[in-house]
């Protein structure tokens, strides 16, 4: 799967809430069908960014881990 | 950046992830705005801080959120750098014996003088995890409705040019029963 990233959440080191909120945030920058790319390290985030995505209508691509670093992709309706 | 490479760990997560959004389109209420209605009516750290932490959750969730600022919840909102406010001798007191401020705000137990409230907060800085200030700005980008009571303000001459920027205007118990009706979630916190 080869997707381009419109704009990437830098959302490493901080707690909940706050990867929620500013990947709330970042979607207001972007188009309608454009990607996000939201990095963080809270473990919160592996309910919270799905559970977001799903009752905010927009599409979760991807979800993946590495050494910590929960990354996900997320299409704006 | 183009593609995101696999990783053998997370390929299980990703599948499950992707089936539970393919599964679910269909729940998703176009129609419905989701409402929240947190009334604040305690000052203390203790109850602020989650009150804030939910109020820009439900915000970024695309709920229509508004907390109520009541009685002891209106503190918070009066700037930092306002030292006393009041119109009169016992008003004047109070905001001296109670320092208002987002920065001020005590631990309704074991406080300790102070101890207590710079503890959590060193802990929560050393955490990251947010502040009640930094949370106040996400709310109010977020589009968070910040309604103070106008009885309150008037109870302890407050103006609204001591309080901190994106407070809407003083609003009556009336407008916020009015919402709390609406809402699909109330907290009096």
């Amino acid at each position: 799967m080869d997707i381009t990233v419109d704009l990437t959440i830098d959302a490493k080191g901080q707690k909940c809430p706050m990867p929620v909120l500013l990947t709330s945030r970042g979607i207001k920058k972007i188009e309608s069908g454009q990607v996000m790319l939201v990095e963080a390290t809270d473990g919160g985030s592996q309910s919270d960014i799905p559970s977001w995505a799903k009752d905010t209508g927009n599409e979760l691509l991807e979800a993946t881990s590495e050494d910590g670093v929960y990354r996900y992709l997320i299409r704006k309706k | 950046m183009s593609g995101i490479t696999d990783d053998n760990g997370g390929v299980g997560e990703r599948e499950r992830h992707v089936s539970e959004t393919a599964e679910t389109p269909g729940t998703v209420e176009d129609d419905v705005t989701q409402s929240m209605t947190i009334v604040a009516w305690s000052g203390d750290l203790a109850k602020m801080w989650p009150t804030l932490i939910l109020g820009s959750t439900g915000a970024a969730y695309g709920m229509q959120t508004t907390i109520f600022f009541t009685f002891w919840g209106l503190f918070p909102l009066v700037r930092d750098d306002v030292r006393i406010t009041g119109t009169n001798a016992m008003t004047k007191a109070l905001a001296g014996m109670n320092r208002p401020g987002m920065s001020h705000m005590k631990l309704s137990k074991l406080h300790m003088g102070g101890m207590g409230a710079w503890m959590m907060k060193k802990l929560a800085r050393d955490q990251k995890v947010a502040h009640p200030k930094e949370l106040v700005e996400m709310c109010t980008e977020l589009g968070v409705n910040l309604w103070p009571c106008e009885m309150t303000m008037e109870l302890l001459g407050l103006r609204q040019d001591q309080l901190i920027d994106g407070v809407g205007t003083p609003v009556g118990a009336a407008t916020a029963l009015s919402e709390m009706s609406k809402s699909q979630i109330n907290l009096f916190i």
